[in-house]
């Protein structure tokens, strides 16, 4: 096994601890006492006991009654404590983003302003405002290692837009800014801490600019000053403002850029810099309170170390293929070449239709493509290394029978025009699927003004799937389009209602529904128009495999809960009687969330189990939050790559998919992208899941829930990769941003995704 | 590459793909592919009867595989496979869905109905696993065959009666992979031709092999394979209780003997097979083994002498250590004298035990007053004296050829 390492920084304690402690007495009391003793102390509620306990961080002595106590009893108050001194240690001399939980801030070196650098080496200045940092970010967390709870310093490093150029100035600059989202520095409570940004707050989209003021869409306000706001720091508006100001240089210093900011974010560099980080903290700050207690920053913690955290063994999970289902491979794409998909026999659409909706300017090569995709790629064009993935095409590969294509040319790239090439297609015939050439410009468009948008809302009322391709995959590289194929033959197969494979279970010992909660936004971060959407995926096991039962349609956040709950009770009902569920069996419920449930909504959930059914069956609950957003990151410095191209390499540094952590009784690290998933060698390191067990759960199982977790990231069809997270999850976003981006298209109806055809289609893919 | 090499590499090939596909594959596949292979199967954890309370149908299925593959009044475990099977097949029935799943999916099919044969089930579990197998025959598989037997185990339609519709390797190969594992059903099928066993031979040597994680067709194609190679051995290479047999049956074969009344030819004399003294039988026998055995049949002049005074023995075959002593019965006596020459030469024919230690005994009953009653006792009295004597055999005269009395020469 490779010498992996985490970047945490496990922390030793040297000297006496003096903790104070003052009785709680309600959350204003509380406040008050934060407030009053911001500079001096840090707090830390104890709700069990009814405490507050503090440490001084000045030369001021704890509050409350003082005693000399075990740090081990007091981690959680002293990783806010090494937080707050790491804070003290960087104000004024960085500019710092957020506080605590996570500590964000800037580099302050001239390294560290990227864009800069890459100008200069090109003879330019970027303007003042314009700018790529490198962002640091410093976190507490105690893992249990060896059995033992540490205070552990994670630290990790990347890159942050800053593009603090009033509007004015870029409009006068010559900038265009109209469709972009504009925002502005302001803190909340309107008292910054000395050193600290404000944060962004979002306000809407530029519609124009006129006289000094800026009129917004999809915002609460009307129009700003356009001295007050900038343009949000994302990347596309930070290459749109460096174009503007370097010009004729800007390709070169773009490219530039590009290889400095990856020589931050890649493993190797990454480990670097994150190991210098603890470097400087460790030799400069005064990580000290009062009483003498000194914090000390031990190395990252290393496989080859004896407190690092123990693995859980991951495996490939055995896929089901073939006329019956009984051929068995652990790879989908082969699995379906050799064997077809699983129990094509009895797929009931062999003759089917598939309705092609498509500008008439592009109709000839719309058409190759879907010649393509119902034969394959023709073997005489293939000039791959390896055999053609895409030899015969939705007929051959996937076992289908006849297809006919019936196609209706837009006269426009326009929703209008688009929506009565639909509705003439649908008066023709009402195709299995419909496939509808798109362009990369139309994802910037709204509702109505969508062709695709509009396109997809017509077929799927009409109960008709929808497969979109743009024209610009259609036309690019030569040597990508049969693996383009592939993929879009994999997608519309499901999304026929065909199963292109299953997941095999080996000797259940109890009858199991996993539920997935995700979501989606429509709108945007931080806008006042931005709005929440979750759906629900569902998995059970019967028959020695693993199902997939997608029934559900958007909802919005607040209704979650009551979503959820009626998810689970047609589940229940659905799954029993398909199963035939006898009394004294044992169930165990599986919840897969992004966010850790309520305990009332968790006794909810129990309440509806029990209510359905009754006291017949031994229930067992798990509930796992399942998060991309946390400060973790695994290396693996022995790792060298994988080649791709013409002699590049890609994933340097980058653990193996699978690789899992155990980071205590109830919580790990799942690695789902390796070097060999990786697209190319300018992706960072990707990041782990991180899965906590919820302590309501009577099911603790946790080796067993994490393989769990892994395995159903085999199970997507949405392309023959395996996912970036388990299936539960990534259905239940797809439908979500589904269903939340048609909301936009006038007269469209979500309902009609639970009803007639498109019930059994996995029409989200 | 010799064509003995050749079926051992391709035996070792599936072999290995029956081990590779075997762990990962469905449960059901695993247990039909023990049924098939018998001791020839991977090791399979004897403990790992498989639930069935959880595992739907393919763990049913294999519970009745087991069932069938265990002898149940004598195997501890079969009383609990037994409670586990007919608890499943109640779970199953009450499923809404279960004929659809159980039409999918054709060794399940056969997997409840061999287990449901084992034993008679409760009528009501019985009942809805006929009423689902009396659908006609979904979508053509390869392994349609094995719910027709299916169906016949526990309908009886007689669907087994009629030929398989295609001639592909993998039909073939279970079709006589089924026959084997259940003779009796096949009773009335049109028989397993010579052609097709070749072809499917060539098939099985020559065609691209199962790929792993086909578990089903590579047990099939290994089970089928070493059927043909089993029997095609077994016809290539005599044994003893073949060469008996082969010996026996040449009683039979006097029914065309020759032996015309008048000539049907002007000018020539009518054609008359006699046998009329030792030498002849053994001349008839000659004929009969010389092309089977080749030169691993000798002859008495090839045959070593056990003294000056000791006659030679008429044959002997090498490959199988065996003798063969011819003797001819021309009155009822005669069969006293046989027993008593024979007796006396018994030391002498095992003079040399590492070339032969076995004896055949070919009486050809020439009298005219034959005495069939007598044979066991002649059969008997000489298996007593010395149990090297494998068998005597007693063949009489063809019924055309005439009494010793009436060969004259005359027509």
């Amino acid at each position: 096994m490779a010498q992996l390492t985490l970047n945490a920084a496990p922390i030793e304690f040297d000297g006496k601890l003096l903790v104070g402690s003052t009785p709680f007495e309600g959350d204003d009391e509380y406040r008050r006492l934060r407030e009053d003793h911001r500079d001096t102390h840090v707090f830390r509620l104890s709700a069990s006991e009814g405490l507050i306990y503090n440490v001084g961080i000045s030369s001021d002595p704890p509050l409350g009654e003082v005693v000399e106590d075990n740090p081990e009893h007091h981690l959680l108050l002293l990783g806010k404590t090494l937080q707050r001194l790491i804070l003290s240690f960087l104000g004024g001399r960085f500019s710092v983003l957020k506080p605590a939980q996570p500590l964000v801030f800037w580099g302050g070196r001239e390294e560290s302003r990227l864009l800069s650098t890459a100008a200069a080496r090109h003879g330019a200045t970027p303007p003042q405002g314009l700018e790529v940092f490198v962002k640091y970010l410093l976190d507490t967390r105690v893992l249990a290692l060896g059995d033992v709870a540490t205070l552990c310093l994670i630290s990790d490093v990347s890159t942050s837009h800053q593009i603090e150029i009033p509007l004015a100035r870029l409009v006068t600059d010559k900038i265009d800014v109209r469709g972009r989202w504009v925002c502005e520095r302001r803190d909340e409570d309107g008292d910054p801490d000395e050193g600290l940004l404000p944060r962004l707050k979002v306000l809407g989209r530029v519609v124009r600019v006129e006289d000094g003021r800026v009129d917004l869409a999809d915002s609460e306000v009307q129009s700003v000053g356009a001295s007050d706001v900038f343009l949000e720091p994302r990347r596309e508006n930070f290459d749109a403002v460096a174009r503007g100001y370097f010009g004729a240089k800007a390709g070169v210093i773009l490219r530039e850029l590009a290889g400095l900011r990856q020589g931050v974010v890649s493993a190797r560099d990454k480990l670097q810099a994150v190991e210098e980080t603890l470097d400087t903290l460790r030799g400069k700050a005064a990580l000290e309170i009062h009483g003498g207690l000194r914090f000390k920053i031990q190395p990252l913690l290393e496989e080859n170390g004896a407190a690092f955290p123990g693995s859980i063994a991951t495996e490939r999970p055995p896929l089901l293929f073939g006329p019956q289902g009984r051929n068995q491979g652990p790879l989908p794409d082969p699995g379906i070449s050799q064997w077809g998909p699983y129990r094509y026999s009895f797929f009931s659409k062999n003759d089917l239709t598939i309705g092609v909706v498509c500008e008439k300017a592009h109709q000839g090569r719309v058409e190759q493509f879907v010649e393509m995709l119902r034969n394959g790629y023709p073997e005489n064009l293939w000039r791959g290394q390896w055999a053609n993935p895409y030899t015969g095409g939705l007929v051959g590969k996937f076992r289908l029978g006849s297809i006919k294509v019936i196609s209706e040319a837009a006269a426009a790239p326009t929703g209008q025009a688009y929506r009565a090439a639909v509705q003439r297609l649908l008066g023709r015939t009402t195709p299995d699927l419909g496939l509808i050439q798109t362009r990369t410009e139309y994802r910037d468009r709204f509702g109505d003004q969508n062709p695709y948008l509009v396109s997809k809302a017509a077929f799927m009322t009409a109960a008709v799937p929808v497969q979109s391709v743009e024209i610009e995959t259609i036309e690019g590289k030569k040597g990508a389009l049969p693996y383009i194929l592939n993929n879009v033959g994999l997608a519309s197969y499901a999304k026929l209602g065909g199963t292109p494979w299953v997941m095999a279970v080996a000797a259940p010992t109890t009858h199991e529904i996993v539920l997935g909660l995700g979501y989606t936004e429509t709108g945007h971060r931080g806008a006042g128009s931005r709005q929440r959407y979750v759906a629900i995926t569902t998995v059970f096991q019967g028959d020695g495999r693993y199902l997939v039962w997608g029934r559900t349609r958007e909802v919005e956040f607040e209704n979650y809960a009551t979503a959820l709950l009626e998810n689970l009770r047609d589940t229940i009902t659905y799954v029993r009687q398909q199963n035939n569920w006898q009394a004294g069996d044992r169930v165990r419920l599986v919840f897969h969330v992004y966010r850790h449930l309520k305990h009332r909504e968790m006794d909810a959930i129990k309440q509806v189990a029990s209510e359905l059914t009754g006291a017949q069956f031994e229930i067992e609950y798990a509930f796992v939050d399942i998060s991309r957003f946390h400060s973790y990151c695994i290396f693996d410095p022995a790792q060298a790559g994988k080649s791709y191209g013409r002699g590049k390499v890609k994933g340097m540094g980058v653990p193996e998919r699978g690789i899992c952590l155990r980071l205590g009784e109830r919580s790990a690290l799942l690695h789902l992208t390796g070097p060999g998933d990786l697209k190319t060698d300018e992706q960072g390191i990707p990041q782990p899941l991180l899965i906590d067990l919820h302590p309501e759960s009577d099911f603790e199982d946790l080796p067993y829930l994490v393989r769990q977790i892994y395995h159903f990231s085999y199970m997507s069809w949405r392309t023959f990769f395996p996912g970036t997270e388990p299936v539960t999850i990534l259905y239940s976003r797809s439908i979500a941003q589904k269903l939340a981006s048609l909301r936009s298209v006038t007269g469209w109806n979500s309902t009609s995704v639970l009803a007639g055809p498109l019930r059994e289609s996995k029409w989200f893919l | 590459m010799s064509g003995d090499q050749l079926f051992a590499q391709r035996l070792e090939l599936l072999s290995r793909l029956v081990e590779l596909s075997f762990e990962q594959a469905p449960v059901h596949s695993r247990a039909f592919a023990c049924y098939l292979l018998k001791e020839n199967a991977p090791a399979d954890d004897a403990s790992r009867i498989p639930a069935g309370t959880y595992g739907g149908l393919p763990e049913v299925a294999a519970l009745g595989f087991t069932l069938a593959g265990h002898q149940v009044a004598s195997d501890p475990l079969a009383a609990q496979v037994r409670e586990l099977f007919e608890d499943g097949l109640n779970r199953l029935g009450g499923r809404p869905a279960i004929g659809k799943e159980l039409e999918a999916d054709d060794l399940a099919a056969l997997g409840l109905a061999v287990g449901l044969n084992e034993f008679s089930s409760s009528p009501d579990a019985n009942h809805w696993v006929r009423q689902a197998l009396q659908k006609p025959s979904p979508a053509a598989t390869w392994t349609l065959r094995a719910r027709d037997l299916a169906v016949d185990l526990l309908l009886g339609q007689g669907r087994l009666r009629v030929q398989p519709p295609s001639g592909s390797t993998d039909v073939l190969a279970l079709e006589l992979c089924l026959r084997h594992a259940w003779p009796a059903l096949f009773a009335g099928s049109p028989a397993f031709a010579m052609e097709e066993r070749a072809k499917l031979l060539e098939h099985l040597t020559t065609d691209p092999a199962p790929t792993p994680g086909d578990l089903d067709r590579a047990a099939v194609w290994y089970q089928a394979l070493r059927l043909l190679l089993t029997h095609a051995v077994r016809e290539a290479l005599p044994t003893v209780d073949r060469l008996v047999e082969m010996l026996r049956r040449t009683q039979a074969s006097f029914a065309r003997w020759v032996w015309e009344s008048k000539s049907i030819r002007s000018g020539v004399m009518p054609a008359r097979w006699l046998i009329d003294k030792e030498p002849h039988v053994q001349a008839f026998l000659w004929s009969v083994l010389r092309p089977a055995l080749g030169d691993d049949l000798l002859d008495e002049e090839s045959l070593p002498s056990y003294g000056l005074k000791q006659p030679r023995v008429d044959f002997g075959i090498l490959s199988l250590k065996l003798l063969i002593e011819v003797k001819v019965i021309r009155a009822a006596g005669d069969l006293k004298k046989i027993e008593d020459e024979i007796a006396a030469d018994l030391a002498s024919y095992f003079a040399n035990p590492t070339r032969f230690d076995r004896l055949l005994v070919y009486v050809y009953d020439d009298a005219d007053t034959p005495a069939p009653e007598s044979y066991d006792q002649l059969r008997q009295a000489l298996r007593a004296r010395d149990d090297r004597v494998v068998e005597v055999l007693f063949v009489r005269r063809p019924s055309v050829m005439p009494d010793r009395s009436a060969r004259n020469g005359t027509v």
